[in-house]
């Protein structure tokens, strides 16, 4: 990375200066997710030599089914996306080293990885109303029975497409893309004002 | 006098006598208890009208006891932020509530509107389209407004609703329709059976008919055990009880709507309403009956209401709706509401039973007659009973009350079934329209299919879930039906009227029989259009009532069986929804999705103007001190064209193109050929759609043999994505080629002007910046500013420029440290107007021209089609409308008159004279040239080219002003390209 690059990093939401109105406990806690890298790996799940590499570089299966995630140590997870597309994402301190790794084993076969880490911002939805919340503007079925912890799905939430990956029962971490983020953002508050939603500390 | 005069000394399931509430009625200060509706305190403090009608402002008073009612229509709340049209059986009664009666002024009880009620036969069904209709333009200025102002429902609010409003979504495997008996029994077979169940009632308390009479299910009182069931249900995680929720409207594949009141709560954050989004694998539809009314002269009297509804203030609130009724009926119910009248207190005057044989001994039975006539004018003084066989010499027994309580059998509540498309049948001998097949994964149970006895709707209910939760994929519950000893049928002759008269029909529209059976004779025929001409059932209750009396009637008047003649359509909603649900979400904050650029906080604290660009806002330009925004623009555009200016273009639409066959694919994909591109350089693209019109254009940019990288525009970037993806996956699925929009990655500035190279050289000093090196069209990866950065050397504007990408998350630094970095260059942000302006000096086409009826060559970009190539759109080409001499072609108008500015809209003329002919074409896109000093345009012109030098006309119709131009080619500037290199 080039000199002056971590100070440089902005979030999307930063404009919001959300540290300063963080407290408070209501049925749902809003707050910015911790900074993460992201890369789309693109390959034929079909193809087993794909299948191996990925195996290889990541130590980890590659996840077949719609919504699987497969997880790869510490808080780095591989979240299937399509039939040939898929989500690198790992904590910003990572410093492309999965991804580096994964890139080595796919070299020279099929496939395709690209960084995309500032393509999304990540936006932690918690709490008892937390999928009510969320339930005020997505079709999906958020009942814990049909969408489990550790799965995800791409969809449409309010006025933004979001990769909804539910990480506990009550949590979820909604991967919306950057131009979004703010008006998203402005949307989770103003329907979260039913649920008495709070800006996590 | 008592505070409330017919409240019964004990009794009402839903009141609680410990806590009094007051409320205002038109003014005048009233009591009532926790627990009451709007109308059982009005009944309780003797207020009997309550609303004045649509049409002739008869007094109105309560009918019913819930959603069905047709004329206690009522407005809450004062002034600006009234809410009109409400059902006074629908609102609970809240401390200091205030509401007012409806179509009245200066009140319901003295109304100067009634005056209208004694011209009543004047005024026959159809008379508004036959009397207003000449002359045709009285309507709009005199007709309308006042008959507007005479009929018509509550005053509109002036002021924003202020009340919150929620929606939200759910799913399951069953939704029940109604908690009465058979609901609650559905509704526990199914959740017993495991199933997710939804329970959905519109009243306060589960219990349908129960609430409104006592019952017996099992060995106890049957709202205990609907008690003790509700309280089951509660319990188990899969279920979810709502309350006062009216599922209002069933769409296509099980999607349910379910407007909840959920403000009666009054908890914190609460909305007023919430509407659900219920996916219901199935549904059961156990919505109850609406008792239907008898017709005779007077039946709109206040006090004349149906009987279920007057046993029902009896047994849920403790309020007589009257002290000496008449009860008149055509089925058994009759004799239970006098009794449970008779034992709340109402002296019982007669019951009157249209059928010959029915009686009880305990109770002044008629047997065989019915109510002919209601005394009284404002309120019911008395009624006339008269035998229902019409034996001749008979005479009219004249009876004293005060309320004539009317049972003319049920109509089952059919619409969820018919919304989902299910059919109906009519039952001749039991007169009911029953659902029939069902149009959805649905089952109608208990009175909503035709079962009236307890019994029997406790155990359709109970199969209905049942059923339900296996076709979800459940097992059979364990347990049994509840049981009632309540077996009796409770089915009702098919009969309504009897006697003359002014008998109505709906209440709430003023349709009598009179005016069904005038539409009949004046020709019509269908049910739907006899609803339209009457108004029959077009009220707020959607004639839940008067339906069955409207068909009714209309076959007899046209000798035509009941089963032939058919129902109205029954549509959404159910009940009314207020719009402000229908809203909520889709207005105020939050509403829509803005997309800012990573250095939009820039722009704004810098004041820019901002544009809309489809979702994007963009700087349209920086305002100025002492300058318009004419000026303000062309002096970023003197300033790049001078110096150095920067413009934020992180819009663009960026595509990573990877896998072995990219360029092949890229070939086919483009018009012109992009595999002949060398590593580290970049061609502009151009994309047809299959038909041969240009779809969008870019830059694209080979990082690696199998590595491309490009731009869409920010317009066409999704579809551009999208088309791509879709060749992918359909038309081409054997080559190896993945594209992975990187749009959201990738901030992106321009530096444009002469002294772009300068500060480029300074801000990356290990990037080798001159022209040999970096040539046009070159594409280098450079720390730029201390970022890792794509650099690509092209041009918008004209002028020497580069375009500097970044990860977003970077994009604020960069942007901030270049134009740190350009203080000493005078570096100038622009925007887009300024963008705008120089790439018209340009002549660069943009989706203005492009505008899907374009070919390359229309556009001038002939040349860059390879003839002989395979290429999306190629071949259309060759189709010969796309080639035929006359198509409008891409030419510049350099407008005469320096002082002209060009109006939007403006169309190319051979004359100035605004005369109507066809025009040579039009203007697509125009600005003022500061280069130039005058007004120019891009435009479409009919054999544009062979046009070049002479004068025409850019008019504009709509403005009426019109100026001379030259068409000229429509590169204005630098034609050569001299300044691209710097």
């Amino acid at each position: 990375m080039a000199d002056g690059a971590t100070e440089a990093r902005r979030s999307a939401l930063a404009g919001l200066d959300l540290g300063s109105r963080a407290g408070g406990a209501g049925g749902v806690l809003l707050g910015e997710g911790p900074p993460r890298e992201s890369f789309a790996l693109r390959g034929p799940a079909d193809d087993p030599a794909f299948a191996r590499a990925v195996e290889t570089g990541l130590g980890a299966g590659l996840p077949q089914q719609p919504g699987a995630v497969a997880e790869i140590g510490a808080d780095a997870l591989l979240i299937r996306l399509g039939p040939d597309e898929w989500r690198l994402t790992a904590p910003l301190s990572d410093d492309g080293r999965i991804a580096a790794r994964l890139a080595s084993a796919l070299a020279g076969g099929r496939g395709a990885l690209v960084n995309v880490s500032s393509a999304t911002t990540v936006i932690a939805v918690s709490g008892a109303h937390a999928a009510d919340l969320l339930a005020t503007g997505t079709g999906i079925d958020l009942d814990p029975a049909a969408f489990p912890p550790g799965r995800a799905a791409r969809t449409r939430i309010g006025n933004a497409q979001a990769l909804v990956h539910r990480k506990a029962e009550d949590a979820f971490e909604l991967h919306v893309p950057r131009s979004y983020a703010r008006s998203f953002w402005d949307w989770l508050e103003a329907r979260g004002r039913e649920f008495d939603a709070a800006v996590a500390l | 006098m008592r505070r409330q005069p017919f409240r019964a000394a004990e009794g009402g399931h839903l009141i609680d006598r410990s806590e009094p509430l007051r409320f205002d009625f038109d003014g005048h200060r009233q009591e009532g208890y926790r627990g009451d509706s709007l109308a059982s305190g009005l009944l309780a403090a003797g207020v009997r009208i309550v609303a004045r009608s649509f049409k002739y402002h008869r007094p109105r008073g309560v009918w019913g006891f819930g959603s069905e009612e047709p004329g206690a229509m009522v407005a809450t709340g004062v002034r600006e932020e009234v809410r009109p049209n409400l059902k006074a059986t629908e609102i609970e009664l809240a401390d200091g509530l205030m509401a007012f009666g409806q179509n009245a002024w200066p009140s319901v009880a003295w109304d100067l509107g009634a005056a209208v009620g004694m011209a009543g036969n004047v005024l026959p069904a159809g008379f508004y389209y036959k009397t207003f209709m000449w002359p045709p333009r009285w309507w709009l200025a005199l007709y309308e407004p006042v008959l507007r102002r005479m009929a018509g429902f509550g005053p509109a609010p002036s002021a924003p609703d202020g009340a919150f409003y929620a929606k939200r979504r759910m799913h399951a495997d069953v939704l029940v329709a109604g908690g009465g008996p058979a609901g609650v029994a559905a509704a526990l077979a199914a959740a017993r059976a495991g199933a997710k169940v939804v329970l959905a009632d519109e009243n306060v308390r589960f219990g349908g008919g129960l609430l409104r009479a006592p019952g017996e299910i099992g060995e106890s009182d049957g709202l205990a055990w609907i008690d003790a069931a509700i309280g089951e249900l509660e319990a188990m995680a899969n279920v979810r009880l709502l309350r006062r929720a009216t599922v209002t409207g069933y769409y296509d594949h099980n999607l349910l709507l379910v407007a909840e009141r959920a403000g009666g709560d009054a908890a914190p954050g609460t909305p007023e309403t919430r509407l659900w989004f219920v996916r219901a694998r199935e549904a059961v539809i156990a919505a109850g009956a609406h008792e239907r009314p008898l017709l005779f002269a007077g039946n709109d009297r206040p006090g004349v209401m149906s009987a279920s509804a007057a046993g029902g203030y009896a047994h849920a609130y403790g309020v007589l709706a009257g002290q000496r009724a008449v009860i008149a009926g055509n089925n058994d119910s009759i004799y239970a509401v006098a009794r449970l009248l008779r034992g709340a207190g109402v002296s019982i005057a007669a019951v009157a039973d249209a059928r010959a044989e029915s009686g009880a001994r305990d109770l002044p039975c008629r047997p065989g007659r019915t109510v002919e006539r209601a005394l009284g004018s404002r309120r019911v003084r008395g009624a006339l009973l008269r035998r229902t066989d019409g034996r001749a010499g008979d005479r009219s027994e004249r009876i004293a009350c005060d309320l004539v309580a009317v049972a003319g059998g049920w109509s089952p509540a059919v619409h969820l079934h018919t919304q989902a498309r299910g059919s109906l049948s009519y039952d001749e001998e039991r007169g009911l329209v029953l659902p029939d097949r069902p149009g959805g994964a649905n089952r109608s149970a208990g009175a909503a299919a035709g079962r009236f006895d307890l019994d029997g709707c406790l155990a359709e209910g109970w199969a209905a879930g049942v059923a339900a939760a296996a076709a979800s994929g459940h097992e059979r519950p364990a347990g049994e039906p509840p049981r009632s000893p309540d077996r009796v049928a409770g089915d009702a002759p098919v009969f309504w009227r009897i006697g003359a008269g002014k008998q109505f029909v709906d209440l709430q529209y003023d349709v009598t029989a009179a005016d069904v059976e005038l539409a009949a004779r004046e020709g019509y025929r269908s049910v739907e259009h006899v609803k339209r001409y009457t108004a029959l059932g077009m009220g707020t209750d959607q004639g839940k009532t008067s339906g069955m009396a409207g068909l009714v009637l209309l076959s007899e008047a046209i000798g035509r069986p009941v089963a032939r003649t058919g129902t109205t359509t029954f549509r959404p909603p159910y009940t009314p929804v207020p719009m402000a649900a229908m809203a909520a979400g889709l207005i105020g904050e939050g509403r829509d999705a803005l997309r800012r650029t990573a250095a939009d906080d820039w722009h704004e604290a810098r004041g820019a103007v901002f544009t809309a660009a489809g979702l994007w806002r963009r700087p349209s330009y920086y305002p100025r001190e002492g300058m318009d925004e004419e000026e303000a623009i062309s002096a970023e555009v003197r300033e790049v064209r001078a110096g150095v200016g920067i413009v934020d273009v992180g819009t663009l639409g960026k595509v990573d193109v990877q896998g072995r066959d990219a360029a092949a694919f890229l070939d086919l994909v483009y018009a012109n050929r992009i595999s002949t591109l060398k590593a580290g350089r970049g061609r502009y693209g151009l994309m047809l759609r299959e038909d041969g019109r240009v779809f969008d254009d870019g830059v694209v940019m080979r990082l690696g043999e199998n590595h491309f990288y490009l731009t869409t525009t920010t317009a066409q970037h999704h579809a551009a994505m999208q088309h791509m993806e879709f060749l992918l996956q359909t038309v081409w699925p054997e080559l190896e080629v993945y594209a992975t929009d990187v749009s959201e990655h990738w901030f992106a500035a321009a530096l444009a002007g002469p002294g772009s190279r300068a500060l480029l050289g300074e801000v990356a000093p290990g990037l080798d910046v001159s022209d040999e090196a970096f040539p046009m069209m070159a594409v280098r990866a450079a720390t730029v500013a201390g970022l890792s950065a794509l650099v690509f050397r092209m041009s918008y504007s004209g002028e020497l420029s580069y375009e500097i990408a970044a990860p977003a998350d970077h994009g604020l630094a960069l942007w901030t440290r270049l134009l740190t970095a350009g203080r000493e260059h005078g570096l100038t942000p622009y925007g887009t107007e300024a963008m705008g302006v120089m790439r018209i000096e340009k002549g660069h086409v943009t989706h203005a021209e492009a505008d899907g009826r374009t070919t390359p060559d229309d556009l001038g970009l002939g040349r860059m089609v390879n003839a002989g190539r395979r290429s999306i759109g190629r071949r259309s080409l060759d189709l010969p409308a796309l080639c035929r001499k006359g198509r409008q072609q891409l030419v510049g108008l350099a407008v005469i008159d320096p002082e002209a500015r060009i109006p939007p809209g403006c169309q190319v003329a051979e004359r100035d004279d605004m005369r109507p002919a066809a025009p040579l074409g039009h203007v697509t896109s125009f600005c003022y040239s500061p280069t130039l000093g005058r007004a120019i345009a891009l435009a479409l012109v009919e054999n544009g080219r062979s046009r070049i030098g002479q004068t025409v006309y850019v008019a504009s119709p709509v403005t009426g002003l019109a100026m001379a131009a030259e068409i000229v080619p429509p590169v204005f500037y630098d034609a050569e390209g001299t300044r691209l290199r710097g």
